[in-house]
């Protein structure tokens, strides 16, 4: 492949291999938020466990490609995404440690008057209470890494990369966060039915 | 049953298993006592149960209104040479200039409201700039997606009703750019 033909790509993957200084063109921000905006929700829908912080997380991390994008350098753009998304959760969740640790009053930062949307409404009826339940019943880190395997389907050592550890660590994490979750379902069941016996 | 095995697989072996995460050859020896260790079979399809749970779980939309809003992150931290309402303060800050009085520099959760009110400017001033949004001048300091103390938006709003340029905009409070680093 001749230098001018590597000039002529938009593609990042060939871009690695040149000596030419090639200029990354991003995409156009729509084409950003379009492909890759439910994909961060969901991810961050799964992290946070209910809709109001999925939807400050979405942003926070959109805020964030859109500052940094100038200074994106081709290679995984869904890899970057969700190292952003899971440092603005774990982020938001550090700070809500701090503020109660503080004693403060929880939720001080809420924005009143938001009204649930038809889609939260979707959401609470079809997203499997009991899993999200479960899920956010885990430690942050360990249901960080567990999404990130199960959610997003990424590798042990890109979960590694995303949040930061050794892969020996992203095996017991995921493991003690599967162990935990299938335990959280059992006494969850076993809750509703000796509910339901009860009221028989 | 299983005393027969006297090396169950360690915590690690099994979830690599699971993810197939192994090499062909501790696959196959870790396969092979699976089928033999009720033990490890137990723990497997423990594991095998969260996972396919989570996969198979639907998954949430983002909502229609906050695709709204990030479509309009361009508009809400411009391009601040090029529009009206927005100038660059004395550090070199954006500052944009706008209707209402919240101010919302300090808040990492600032909604688009106010974006919104610009938002005949967005369609318009993004189909000038949005081939090309990394133009904006503001620091880029995210790329690795680490957050640090300094993760308050390098662009500061300022309030000030119609008044573009900043020379104009000197008279009204300064904390808020100065408070963000």
């Amino acid at each position: 492949m001749s230098a001018l033909s590597i000039l002529g790509s938009n593609d990042p993957s060939i871009l690695d291999n040149s000596d030419q200084q090639v200029v990354w063109t991003p995409p156009t921000w729509g084409d950003i938020v379009r492909d890759h905006g439910d994909r961060v929700y969901r991810l961050a829908y799964r992290l946070a466990g209910n809709q109001h912080d999925a939807e400050d997380i979405t942003q926070e991390t959109f805020i964030r490609v859109f500052r940094s994008l100038d200074s994106f350098k081709p290679g995984s753009f869904e890899g970057w995404l969700h190292r952003i998304t899971t440092n603005v959760f774990l982020d938001m969740v550090r700070r809500r440690q701090r503020i109660r640790m503080e004693s403060l009053p929880e939720e001080t930062d809420r924005i009143a008057g938001r009204e649930p949307s038809p889609e939260a409404a979707w959401d609470a009826a079809n997203l499997d209470p009991d899993l999200q339940a479960a899920l956010d019943d885990l430690i942050p880190e360990f249901r960080a890494a567990l999404v990130l395997c199960d959610v997003e389907g990424l590798s042990y050592e890109e979960i590694g990369q995303t949040l930061g550890v050794k892969l020996g660590t992203v095996r017991s994490r995921i493991h003690r966060a599967r162990q935990a979750l299938r335990t959280g379902l059992e006494s969850r069941r076993f809750m509703r039915l000796g509910l339901a016996g009860g009221m028989a | 049953m299983t005393g027969f095995f006297e090396d169950h697989l360690n915590l690690d072996a099994i979830v690599a298993y699971v993810d197939g995460e192994l090499s062909l050859v501790a696959y196959q020896r870790a396969a092979a006592h699976v089928t033999q260790c009720a033990t490890c079979a137990a723990d497997v399809a423990e594991q095998m149960f969260a996972r396919d749970w989570l996969r198979s779980a639907p998954s949430p939309r983002m909502p229609g209104s906050l695709e709204r809003s990030l479509f309009s992150i361009p508009v809400a931290m411009p391009l601040a040479a090029h529009h009206p309402g927005v100038a660059i303060d004395s550090r070199g800050h954006a500052v944009r200039v706008t209707h209402g009085g919240r101010e919302v520099t300090r808040s990492r959760r600032f909604r688009f409201g106010a974006g919104a009110l610009v938002a005949g400017i967005a369609v318009g001033a993004f189909a000038t700039t949005g081939s090309s949004p990394s133009d904006a001048p503001v620091p880029a300091t995210d790329v690795s997606g680490t957050i640090g103390p300094a993760s308050v938006a390098p662009v500061s709003y300022q309030i000030a009703p119609g008044v573009p340029s900043e020379s104009a905009t000197s008279g009204w409070p300064t904390t808020s750019v100065q408070g963000t680093r």
